[in-house]
């Protein structure tokens, strides 16, 4: 069994397990106010997003839980002190459930099935699923349609992996080859070394992240461009019952795009800016 | 891509300082697991029909499930049953649940090749059980199983870089954080491996100057 594949499998029985957790889990703006902190779960391997520098977790959502944590300082009218943990992305939501921490900074694409079992803030960065291939590449595969036959790699349980099937699918009902797999590995990094050795001929995952290891790293990788032009939003989690704490974060994200402190931070990390909604972002039936 | 030595080489003061972490629950769950393995060696020995079924039921059930999974449920489900535990201390206990069981079994086995004539000759010569089990069927036991000991010993090294997932920061991770953010896996994937291998190779180098000790006691 592969690894992927138990991660998976732990999944399933967590949800199962979990389901009394959500239940009894106590409202944590109360916590906060009574401990004076607040952990925080990051996955900070999705650079420039969250990443470790010089042992820190830095990165554009690093500064935005800065501005988070000041807010909450604020409301609750003490320090707060904030505890980060790094973990691999599959453990955070489960982890959020069975709340082992309080909420989940790091980008986590909006989808429509995550929204009905957890609370998605404001999102904070906008992105379009995109494909990446080995720069020697570039002459054989110049649009998506070229991606039939073709090999493609990207994160199990991330936001691209619904996508990639939907094209997959998309283009088998048009009577085409479709992938000749979806190759789904537990970090982005694992899919830039299986592009590189040529295990797989493409990695599908969100363009911002792309456009800066495409420029740390010239010469191997080229960005195809957008596998779809839907666009997606990247956004925190919070658990559904602690409506007061979203809300909070929501209104922090507000004003820093209005205020233009947050396209200056995409500016500062990304090199470019987006637009990122008040409202609409969230799919039909969400917490 | 270029491999960069010079790359894996700089990654390694970071992943030897993470290493700490690796040897501190590897020690643990390694002294847990022994005293876990060896208590439930003598209760089965008392041959309790409930007791023996349940430990068999426990062994069956760490036997059968992945690690990860075990690890996974320690930290993530445990709290639904009121039971929080710390990263650090989930991790632990889970890796030496994990690994008492097999403990166990490798005593099962020293076990049975401890001929019977040696404990009833204890009896006769009036040693109660306590020191039966202290002065002359334990450290056989141990002796004997060693070199079994010595591989679970390695394996809960290895185990150690699967606490990532409930975030526990070790070699693994620390290795994972560097190579994503540097955009370089391949060469801090090769040191993490390096450092395994080279904490694994003072076990089992360990493993093999006791067994030397031992041979020269057993004057063979």
């Amino acid at each position: 069994m592969s690894i992927a594949a138990i991660v998976r499998a732990s999944g399933i029985a967590l949800a199962t397990i979990c389901l009394p957790a959500i239940a009894c889990a106590g409202p944590v703006m109360d916590k906060i106010r009574a401990t004076g902190k607040v952990t925080v779960a990051t996955e900070a391997s999705y650079p420039p997003f969250e990443f470790m520098q010089d042992g820190k977790i830095v990165g554009y959502g690093r500064d935005l839980l800065t501005e988070v944590i000041a807010a909450l300082s604020k409301t609750i009218g003490k320090e707060v002190t904030l505890e980060q943990l790094d973990l691999p992305f599959q453990g955070i939501l489960p982890g959020l459930s069975a709340g082992q921490f309080d909420f989940v900074a790091t980008s986590v694409g909006i989808n429509a099935e995550r929204a009905k079992r957890y609370a998605y803030t404001r999102p904070m960065a906008t992105s379009v699923q995109t494909v990446m291939i080995r720069q020697t590449d570039v002459d054989k595969l110049k649009t998506p349609q070229d991606l039939n036959g073709k090999i493609i790699g990207t994160q199990i349980a991330s936001a691209s992996e619904p996508i990639a099937r939907k094209f997959d699918e998309k283009m088998k009902a048009e009577g085409k080859p479709g992938f000749a797999d979806l190759k789904l590995m537990t970090s982005y990094p694992e899919t830039y070394v299986a592009l590189a050795n040529g295990t797989i001929d493409a990695v599908l995952q969100s363009g911002p992240a792309l456009a800066v290891l495409v420029k740390a790293r010239p010469g191997i990788f080229h960005l195809m461009g957008p596998l779809t032009d839907q666009k997606s939003y990247l956004a925190w989690v919070t658990r559904p019952e602690d409506d007061d704490l979203r809300k909070l974060i929501n209104g922090v994200f507000a004003d820093l795009n209005k205020s233009g402190k947050m396209s200056e931070l995409q500016q500062k990390w990304f090199g470019f800016k987006m637009e990122t909604p008040d409202e609409g972002y969230l799919p039909e039936g969400a917490l | 891509m270029q491999f960069s030595f010079e790359f894996m080489f700089a990654t390694l003061p970071a992943l030897i300082r993470a290493s700490g972490v690796t040897i501190e629950v590897a020690l643990l769950a390694m002294l847990l697991s022994l005293s876990v393995g060896t208590l439930l060696t003598i209760v089965r020995a008392f041959k309790i029909a409930i007791v023996n079924n349940i430990v068999g039921l426990y062994i069956s059930f760490i036997r059968g499930t992945p690690l990860m999974v075990q690890i996974f449920l320690a930290f993530y489900a445990l709290p639904s049953l009121g039971i929080r535990l710390g990263p650090m201390t989930a991790g632990i206990l889970a890796i030496s649940a994990n690994n008492a069981a097999f403990m166990t079994e490798i005593f099962r086995g020293a076990l049975t090749s401890i001929p019977a004539g040696q404990i009833e000759a204890a009896a006769s010569l009036g040693l109660g059980p306590r020191a039966i089990w202290l002065k002359v069927i334990l450290p056989q036991l141990y002796m004997r199983s060693l070199p079994a000991i010595v591989s679970e010993c390695t394996v809960v090294v290895k185990g150690t870089a699967l606490l990532a997932i409930i975030t526990v920061v070790e070699v693994f991770r620390t290795a994972q954080q560097i190579g994503s953010s540097s955009f370089r896996p391949f060469e801090t994937f090769a040191a993490a491996g390096l450092v395994f291998l080279i904490i694994s190779l003072v076990i089992s180098q360990f493993g093999m100057w006791l067994e030397r000790r031992y041979q020269l006691r057993r004057g063979t």
